[in-house]
């Protein structure tokens, strides 16, 4: 489903240039290792026939002058090459940095992601608020458009990094950091936080998801829309439960009188690629596992063991699994 | 191992009360570890300035300035009273040495009760915000240096009382005497940082 | 012990001391320094025990146990990591596990074991008799031993440290972390520290002011040049994280807000602060071993060092350039770019002296007669490990390279690449070097070689996979990673070659046990060195020389042995633990220094800081109760006593002599 993570494998306009960056800096450093590498050997292979190993270790003062006069102008020269290097990869990194700058423009789209722990709040942003929306753990991005990413956090550091993407930018509270991406080929994808932030700092992932951008903003648009009713009898008792249930007090599920805002949002739960922030496929049997025992899957995690019955919980599997 | 004595330091000085001695090397470096000390805390008080869009946090007036201005005097006049007496036991005189001492000790006692006036009457704490959290700490840091220099002044002034000090033997107050001008000299800084800046 | 060092216990003519009369001075008595010098036998000796090499030889034992401590940490995690989703720790215990590893590196291992080689060899090959301060000296071990056992006995009340030892707020303030957790970790590191500020303030002193007579800045060792920058580095740096965690102490314990946001206050003041601090770190760690590579490079290419004064001027300015690098760890935090664009400018910088030295010392070997020991294979290993750490270093000083790889294994690799490559490597090396001086005995070189070979493959095989797992977007700090992320070969890899790296330690263990006891003898010299440690007996007496010498070489062994005869200063006394004061610069003669002698001074007062500091952990009413405790300790130590063989005070001779000094 969800590719494997490559930061060398580029998707966007930052990987890609920062790959090259790499793939150039790789080349430079291998002759660097190389040289310096043939330089010890030669230096220790130099005297191998004059001195038997078993020479006592008797010392030697006779320093040829004419060897010295030699070993300057090469350490000279080395120590030049080195600056010489030095300057070409700062200028090509100074290089990367604007190249990655440029992504900015006036009238791309915003999308703030906050990061809690251990999942991920994602809100599209519009100038309108009533056109703002709220959901989690997953984030969906145009290809071919520059997005500004605002990254916020709710409690500690995190840091958001979609290793395809872009390079990643830490989610500070008290602070908003902002990168521009710009995504270019279309299909799923992993992010993950890149910063340690706690306990269950390894289980805090999502996916990302690339699309086409007509494609992009149809979906944009239909995740507007309130949760849809269900009419199958099993989920009408889901949503009853749900709301009876501590559920409602963590998780919003937008028409329903469900309001928590301390967990993901639930709206639109059964199009999420994944539970649990990335932990697990989005699978009714998994779903399941993970309502009747979450500190199992993620101990530690918020959200708390609710004793449920066998009705309940296969009414709440149905229902969120429905909330397409 | 066959040796040749060539250099016979038999007569020189058993001990180097001289301002280059291993002690005085030795006193520079804690000085410089306790700058680097007060230096990062500046810092942390600058940074935390450039951070916050009003300075005082939570709209409280810049410092009153008239009782810490008294107070500074009163630390530098301390300290001029140390070298003073430092000056004296040069001399070999030991009176001036006791009285010395004393009256520095009692400056600086005189510090600590006129800082804890002034702190008794600010409107925030340590718990406040940010910047009641940076003044109080890096005040209540100088404090505890001039506490020290109490607690240690005491002991090298009952060596004074009991006339150990002469001047050949007369580290232990030049020891003494280089802390407590540094203890003074740091807090110009920190005088000027905590009660002009904010004004600035 | 040839005949010529018998000799060496005998005055020598010129050198005389009155033996028969108690109530005249003695000097140059071979036979009474001994007396004067020795530590008191028993328990109570033991414990009061100040000679720098005592003191030293504990360090670099209590840093050996700790560097094995911090490597079975390393070994669990790997056997965690080495197949996806293992149970075998759980995420809790996992991230005490990374925090504790990274903690007992950096501040229990690293720079200790540094330091005990410097207080060790110092001495020695500066050709004085101990440090200037020997009380402080055993202080500071005292303050370390206990901060580094109390750190591991909170592993086993669970309440070790489990936010990194980076331990960013707020994850590490009281909302997200309650409990007594980070308690440990501010009062530990701030009380571990100050055993490393001591150790550098007094070997900055005794540097600068006991230096054999003679021996101007311009002949001195080069290990001796790294031990002064990386304490002057010190005295700088540490400060920064002490501040630090004063302050989120603060934080915990008496709600002020310097890391909250919500009261003003602002998380990335710590990371400025700490960076400040643990950055040069890094360099404090790296230059000693630069001078241990030094010290090997010069007597196993059995010629005077290639470009001497370039390595001199590299290291000074490594200690300036690695204050300006600090931001390079705050990268992806968001700080402007003009900024960050001048932090990767200095970061890139600071590879030319590193790259003037690896260059000057294969220039040595090239221009001399390589003999390949183990200590020289050692260097080897760290030239190949180095570089490659070097290198990869250039790459994360680029902003963008490193928003890609930063906080993920490909740093985990370079940081060991460099710290392993450019510290453990030397150490080793050092061991193998210096193990005859103070042993007496040789280490074993064919279990040198199996020690040597074991590291650098295991070494390899541990941490080269590890680049790989950084591009696959392996974060660090992860206690467990799923199948389907395909990181499982690299890390079975890696795994593998963490217990090729502990084979490695074993052979060094056997190595050293074995050869304690029924080594060969090493004799005073076994390598034909240049510096002045091997003039003395192996191990040294507890004067270290029986006679000060007097240096008019840069390689006085070297260039001294053509004569066979050592010009030495005499007229030193031996009844007490007098050394010769000399000049910062020129080392022209100044003066005498009369040393403290042993003393539990230094035990009470650490004692004292320890109710204060690992009491406050509990209850802030410890702090004053360990400061009183400690002010009367220093009260105790610094009280002159009126004993005629107590130094520094009443000698009956005082004032005819000063009078004669003040007038020349």
């Amino acid at each position: 489903m969800m590719q494997v993570q490559s930061a060398l494998d580029p998707a966007g306009a930052g990987s890609a240039s920062i790959a090259s960056l790499w793939w150039f800096m790789f080349a430079i450093g291998t002759v660097v290792f190389i040289g310096v590498m043939v330089a010890t050997a030669w230096a220790f292979v130099r005297h191998r026939r004059a001195t038997p190993a078993a020479e006592p270790l008797a010392f030697d003062k006779r320093v040829d002058d004419a060897d010295d006069k030699r070993a300057s102008r090469v350490v000279g020269i080395a120590a030049a090459t080195t600056v010489a290097i030095l300057i070409v990869t700062f200028a090509l990194s100074l290089g990367t940095s604007r190249a990655n700058a440029r992504l900015a423009t006036e009238d791309g789209a915003e999308i703030e992601i906050v990061g809690v722990q251990w999942w991920w709040e994602v809100r599209y942003l519009d100038s309108l608020p009533s056109r703002v929306v709220r959901t989690a753990n997953e984030l969906h991005l145009p290809a071919g458009r520059s997005v500004r990413l605002k990254l916020r956090s709710r409690d500690v550091i995190h840091s958001f990094w979609a290793p395809n993407l872009h390079g990643k930018m830490d989610m500070i509270p008290g602070r908003e950091n902002t990168i521009w991406v710009r995504a270019d080929r279309p299909g799923t994808y992993r992010a993950q936080c890149a910063e340690f932030c706690g306990l269950q700092h390894t289980r805090m992932a999502m996916a990302v998801v690339i699309h086409e951008a007509p494609e992009y903003d149809a979906w944009l648009e239909s995740l507007r829309a309130p949760a849809r009713i269900q009419s199958d009898s099993l989920a009408i008792a889901g949503a009853a439960a749900f709301v009876r249930l501590p559920c409602a007090a963590c998780h919003m599920i937008r028409g329903t009188d469900a309001l928590g805002q301390a967990g993901p949002d639930l709206t639109h739960f059964a199009r999420r690629l994944t539970i649990a922030a990335g932990e697990l496929p989005n699978t009714p049997a998994n779903l399941s596992a993970w309502l009747a025992n979450p500190q199992a899957i993620k101990p530690g995690n918020h959200m708390p063991n609710v004793s449920l019955s066998p009705a309940d919980l296969s009414a709440l599997v149905a229902y969120l699994s429905g909330l397409q | 191992m066959n040796v040749r004595a060539v250099l016979d330091v038999r007569t020189l000085s058993p001990y180097s009360y001289r301002n280059d001695g291993a002690l005085w090397w030795g006193m520079m470096g804690m000085i410089v570890i306790e700058s680097a000390v007060f230096a990062m805390l500046a810092a942390s008080y600058f940074y935390l300035k450039t951070q916050s869009a009003e300075w005082p946090l939570g709209g409280y007036d810049a410092p009153k300035l008239l009782l810490p201005s008294i107070n500074t005097g009163v630390l530098i006049a301390s300290s001029l009273v140390m070298h003073w007496a430092d000056k004296g036991v040069a001399k070999n005189d030991q009176r001036r040495l006791r009285v010395g001492m004393i009256v520095a000790a009692l400056l600086a006692a005189m510090f600590l009760v006129l800082k804890y006036v002034e702190y008794s009457d600010v409107p925030y704490r340590w718990d406040t915000n940010a910047y009641g959290s940076i003044v109080w700490t890096i005040i209540g840091f100088h404090s505890v240096h001039v506490m020290v220099l109490l607690a240690k002044t005491m002991v090298v002034a009952t060596l004074a009382m009991r006339g150990y000090f002469d001047p050949y033997r007369r580290l232990g107050v030049i020891i003494n005497g280089m802390y407590w001008h540094f203890v003074v000299a740091v807090w110009i800084p920190l005088y000027v940082m905590l009660y002009w800046s904010p004004r600035w | 012990m040839t005949g010529e060092q018998q000799a060496a216990t005998e005055p020598t003519p010129g050198v005389g001391g009155d033996r028969h009369d108690p109530s005249t001075p003695r000097y140059d008595d071979v036979s009474q320094l001994h007396d004067t010098w020795s530590t008191p036998p028993g328990i109570i000796g033991w414990l009061s025990a100040v000679n720098h090499r005592t003191v030293g030889l504990r360090f670099i034992i209590t840093a050996f146990v700790f560097l094995l401590l911090g490597g079975l940490l390393a070994l669990v995690m790997r056997l965690q990591l080495m197949s996806p989703d293992s149970a075998i720790l759980s995420a809790d215990r996992y991230n005490q596990f990374f925090t504790l590893h990274g903690v007992t590196m950096m501040f229990l291992f690293a720079v200790p074991m540094a330091e005990g080689f410097a207080i060790y060899v110092t001495p020695l090959l500066i050709g004085t008799r101990d440090m200037a301060f020997p009380r402080l000296n055993a202080f500071g071990y005292y303050v370390y031993l206990i901060g580094g056992v109390a750190l591991y006995v909170s592993l086993f009340l669970d309440v070790a440290p489990d936010a990194g030892w980076f331990n960013y707020p707020t994850l590490s303030g009281k909302t997200y972390s309650p409990g007594a957790r980070i308690d440990v970790y501010t009062t530990i590191i701030t009380f571990v520290e100050v055993s490393a500020l001591v150790a550098a303030v007094e070997l900055v002193a005794t540097i600068f002011k006991q230096r054999a007579p003679g021996m101007s800045l311009s002949r001195m060792p080069l290990f001796v040049w790294a031990i002064l920058i990386t304490s002057l580095m010190i005295l700088f740096a540490m400060p920064g994280v002490i501040v630090a965690s004063v302050m989120l102490a603060l934080d915990r314990m008496a709600d002020t807000h310097f890391f909250v946001p919500s009261g003003g206050g602002d998380p990335l003041l710590w990371q400025h602060l700490f960076w400040w601090f643990g950055h040069p770190e890094v360099y404090i760690i790296l230059v000693p071993g630069l001078g241990f590579i030094s010290s090997i490079v010069t007597v196993f290419s059995r010629r005077p060092m290639f470009g001497y004064t370039a390595i001199v001027l590299s290291l000074i300015a490594t200690g300036i350039i690695s204050f300006g690098l600090w931001v390079h760890h705050m990268f992806t935090t968001g700080v402007p770019e003009l900024g960050s664009s001048f932090f990767t400018a200095a970061s890139m910088l600071i590879a030319i002296p590193a790259g003037v030295q690896i260059f000057c010392w294969i220039a040595t070997i090239w221009g001399g007669r390589p003999v390949l020991r183990t200590p020289l294979l050692f260097v080897i290993g760290f030239i190949i490990v180095f570089v490659i750490g070097g290198i990869s270093g250039v790459m994360v000083a680029s902003v963008q390279f490193d928003s890609q790889v930063h906080d993920t294994y490909f740093v985990v690799a370079h940081l060991h690449y460099v710290l392993f490559g450019g510290m453990v490597f030397p150490t080793f090396g050092a061991f193998y070097y210096w193990f005859p001086k103070i042993v007496g005995r040789m280490l074993s070189e064919r279990l040198g070689k199996w020690n040597f070979w074991l590291l650098l493959i295991g070494f390899n095989v541990t941490f080269f996979p590890m680049h790989q797992l950084g591009f696959k977007g392996m974060p660090r700090r992860v206690y467990s990673y799923d199948d389907a992320m395909g990181w499982g070969a690299e890390n079975l890899i890696a795994t593998v070659g963490s217990w090729i790296v502990a084979a490695g330690m074993l052979v060094f263990i056997v190595n050293v046990i074995r050869s304690w006891r029924n080594g060969e003898v090493a004799g005073d010299d076994p390598w034909n060195a240049d510096s002045l440690e091997w003039l003395t007996p192996s191990p040294p007496p507890q004067y270290n020389f029986a006679h000060i010498p007097v240096i008019s070489s840069r390689w006085p062994l070297w260039d001294q042995d053509r004569a066979g005869v050592y010009d030495v200063v005499s007229g030193i006394r031996s009844d007490r633990r007098e050394v010769v004061v000399t000049s910062a610069i020129e080392a022209d003669v100044q003066g005498l220094s009369v040393l403290a002698r042993p003393s539990l001074t230094p035990l009470a007062l650490a004692l004292g800081c320890s109710v204060a500091f690992v009491g406050a952990i509990w209850s802030l009413i410890w702090v004053p109760v360990g400061a009183v405790l400690a002010y009367l300790a220093m009260a105790v130590w610094h009280w002159p006593v009126h004993d005629e063989r107590t130094p520094p005070w009443r000698t009956p001779e005082r004032d005819p002599r000063l009078d004669s000094t003040e007038s020349t």
